[in-house]
């Protein structure tokens, strides 16, 4: 399990302190997909550098499968056991081929080449970018860079795989590619938090968490979330439209269950 | 969408030169160069051509591609041509005109020193010609690896090589939207003395700057979070000699000498 | 009058890529002051292509272009018609905001004084105060703050015609509707294009849609039309929004609705009704 146990963090220059995260606790559990939200500026960045350790709590502790993120001894084995995909997909890429760079993360464990080229194919196929392997990243289009940062980090077989707003730099054809892979990880286990201030790319959590200038605010279903429409302006996110109508309607008595957020779901539950 | 190919020279392909590893061709183009150099008759030339041009032959690098590299030191052929024509052993002179003559010596010596530097150039540019970026990067540092002894990083600097190889043609892409947009608003780039052309440059290389350090903290990030330490890293695709590549490397080098030393 | 382009085909050079389609064929666009017309399509369909025609900064193959009754040509826009790139924060260049917005009116000739008068206006049309934001670096900025300020770089030329590729792509909620409240204010002063692939921000708003599909046009028509034929997104090759996907399969099943519409609120009313719940 990851966990954050009563987490701060404040970001100092040399005249000012910022606070970006006070008293945060949560936790996601091994093979959850846990969805945290937060509009920019609500700590949810700073919250994906304290999970591996980039970045160390004020005060507070993070851990992963009982590592503590400031044990430097067992660092390399913390992140062996959380992969990191970020937002930008260029800026993840080390090098010049496809399957170099998902051999990136083996070679630096110092594996046989045997092992490297069995996890290399692997990666590549969960990602679906077989065919591909000796293809330059600058020719890839947004989507496959991103798959391919993911594959990158697949390739250390974590247990845990922390996404810090995957798609929001993608066209709505990238989109669904990296989302796609998101709701295959359920059937391997692995865990997921899934960093973002989009709404549509989570409904199908199966919790959430949401931060608000830096405290978590919410912790709960992602169903009990999208009835909390009122709240969500507040905390800087917007219900997609689609939710909205859903809310609606069940606030009007539909018995539409709270996880019918797409149009066949919806007009499949209530008109058969 | 068009974008620069790093060195502008590799033209893929699978013949057999493409296949020999690139540290074979290194010393392969060392050893020619040598004879080339210490050629003095032209038997010796000849063999340094025959074999260019059948190592074009083989590679399936078009003609004239592989010739391109020639274009930009054209003038430097024919000003060795023209100068030692006009001014070498000027009392043999072929053919007068006014005060200047064409001297036959001459003309033959220009020739001499021009096919050194034609055959220097193509001979050399095999190597880029046939072996990718990666993989010149990848035989250079396997190369250097010896001076790890006197505590130089090889490893760190070879990554430095392969990223920076990766980051070109990305590069390339954000100068040029920043150019366009900065073209939108109204900037000229080719106007103006020099100081004004380079003032005029500021508005595109401060954002690519501030761009490519966020960018370098960003990888740093990412490639620390991949475990990347710069110790005790395998390799997925290590370039190994086979007994082809020795072969070759020792049977060329022994008979460019062996030429170099018997012909000269 | 308005910006209008006829017929517009582009072709990249046949050296370049001599086998391929057209980037652009048969595109016909025409926006007037005060309208906004939305330009729809997947990644590749052309649709920045036909945004750099329309600004001067590319000329077509094909087809001509107006802009107020002048003839449109390579480099004549400059200054009338404004376009903002997608992910504009990437041209911030100067010391301070306000040099920054400054730069464009300087480069079409205008005198500090008069750069540094544009500059504020501009950045208090988008909602960034000038005396709090001026004097800042614009590399301190927030997502949403540093696309508004590119925005007010754009601005300060005072065109006539404003394009925006992609204006909210990669902003958080707040930062979308910050932007979304400056283009509807600018509306009353230019005329706008917005190129987008979420078409459910902008298509109520929108008086003329364009889909692009493959650089051919799709659809041409109002928003009002497309709102009420979802399936020209299919063919198109997009999805439909969700909200019209929702309406239209309602309807298959043969639920009574109106006319389709992009407000939840009362497509909730609607269905409401017609299932019988409500309050």
């Amino acid at each position: 399990m990851i966990r954050f146990s009563d987490i701060s963090f404040s970001y100092r220059t040399t005249d000012d302190s910022v606070a970006a995260l006070a008293g945060v606790s949560f936790e996601v559990q091994a093979g959850e997909q846990v969805a945290v939200l937060g509009a920019n500026g609500s700590g949810k960045s700073t919250l994906v550098r304290l999970v591996n350790g980039l970045l160390l709590p004020d005060s507070g502790a993070v851990s992963v499968d009982d590592i503590d993120t400031r044990d430097h001894v067992r660092t390399r084995e913390l992140r062996e056991r959380v992969g990191m995909v970020f937002q930008r997909p260029d800026d993840q890429i080390v090098t010049t081929s496809v399957e170099d760079d998902v051999a990136f993360g083996p070679e630096n464990l110092g594996l046989p080449r045997a092992e490297i080229r069995e996890r290399v194919d692997e990666a590549i196929a969960a990602v679906g970018l077989t065919g591909l392997e000796r293809r330059e990243p600058h020719l890839l289009s947004g989507g496959q860079k991103q798959r391919l940062a993911m594959a990158g980090a697949l390739a250390m077989r974590p247990a845990y795989l922390v996404l810090d707003e995957p798609a929001s730099m993608l066209d709505p054809a990238g989109r669904t590619e990296v989302l796609a892979i998101v709701e295959r990880l359920r059937a391997t286990g692995t865990g997921v938090m899934h960093v973002t201030h989009d709404l549509a790319d989570v409904a199908d959590a199966d919790r959430a968490v949401v931060l608000d200038h830096g405290s978590i605010v919410f912790d709960g279903a992602i169903g009990e979330l999208l009835d909390r429409a009122d709240r969500l302006g507040e905390w800087g996110l917007e219900l997609p439209p689609v939710a909205r109508l859903a809310w609606a309607l069940r606030s009007a008595g539909a018995p539409l269950p709270a996880s019918a957020l797409d149009a066949e779901t919806i007009v499949g539950s209530l008109w058969g | 969408m068009s974008v620069p190919v790093p060195f502008g020279q590799y033209v893929p392909g699978d013949s057999p030169v493409h296949r020999v590893d690139p540290r074979t061709k290194l010393g392969l183009a060392l050893a020619f160069t040598v004879l080339v150099f210490s050629a003095h008759g032209w038997s010796a030339m000849a063999i340094a051509a025959i074999a260019t041009l059948g190592v074009i032959a083989i590679s399936g690098v078009p003609w004239r591609l592989a010739a391109r590299g020639l274009v930009p030191i054209l003038w430097l052929l024919v000003f060795t041509l023209v100068v030692n024509s006009l001014l070498w052993r000027p009392a043999s002179a072929m053919l007068v005109v006014g005060p200047l003559g064409i001297s036959g010596p001459g003309l033959a010596r220009g020739m001499f020193f021009s096919s050194r530097i034609v055959l220097l150039v193509m001979g050399t540019s095999l190597v880029t010609l046939t072996t990718s970026p990666v993989a010149l990067t990848d035989a250079l540092s396997s190369l250097m690896r010896p001076l790890r002894i006197v505590r130089v990083p090889v490893d760190d600097v070879a990554m430095m090589f392969s990223i920076a190889l990766r980051f070109i043609p990305t590069t390339a892409e954000e100068a040029e939207k920043i150019i366009v947009a900065q073209t939108a608003r109204g900037a000229v780039f080719d106007e103006g003395g020099p100081v004004a052309r380079a003032r005029a440059w500021v508005p595109v290389l401060v954002p690519l700057f501030v761009n490519l350090f966020r960018r370098a903290d960003d990888l740093a990030v990412a490639m620390e979070s991949r475990c990347y330490t710069g110790e005790g890293r395998t390799r997925l695709h290590e370039p190994h000699m086979r007994a082809a590549d020795w072969v070759l490397l020792v049977v060329g080098v022994t008979a460019a000498l062996a030429a170099a030393i018997l012909l000269s | 009058m308005g910006l209008t382009l006829a017929e517009i085909g582009y072709r990249y050079s046949v050296a370049a890529a001599p086998a391929s389609e057209p980037a652009l064929a048969g595109v016909s666009l025409t926006v007037e002051r005060g309208e906004l017309a939305l330009v729809l399509g997947a990644t590749g369909s052309g649709k920045s292509t036909l945004l750099r025609i329309a600004a001067g900064l590319l000329a077509p193959t094909e087809g001509t272009g107006a802009i107020d009754g002048a003839p449109l040509a390579r480099g004549s826009a400059r200054g009338v018609v404004g376009l903002v790139f997608q992910d504009p924060e990437a041209q911030l260049f100067a010391e301070t905001i306000a040099d920054d917005v400054a730069f464009g009116p300087r480069n079409l000739g205008a005198t500090s004084q008069e750069a540094a008068a544009a500059a504020r206006e501009a950045l208090e049309r988008v909602g960034l105060d000038p005396d709090t934001y001026g004097g800042r670096s614009p590399f301190g900025l927030s997502g949403g703050e540093a696309r508004r300020a590119a925005i007010a770089g754009v601005l300060a030329m005072r065109p006539r015609y404003l394009l925006l590729d992609e204006p909210t792509a990669g902003l958080d909620a707040r930062g979308r509707e910050a932007v979304r409240t400056l283009i509807r204010a600018e509306r009353e002063r230019s005329g706008i294009v917005v190129v987008s692939h979420s078409a459910a921000e902008f298509l109520s708003t929108a008086d003329r849609v364009l889909l692009l599909s493959c650089g051919r046009a799709a659809f041409e028509g109002s928003g009002a039309e497309l709102i009420a034929h979802p399936a020209a997104f299919r063919r198109a090759g997009l999805s439909a929004p969700d909200l019209l996907r929702v309406q239209e399969l309602a309807a298959e099943r043969g639920v009574a609705l109106g006319s389709f519409t992009l407000d939840p609120d009362a497509v909730a009313r609607t269905l409401a009704a017609a299932g019988g719940w409500g309050r």
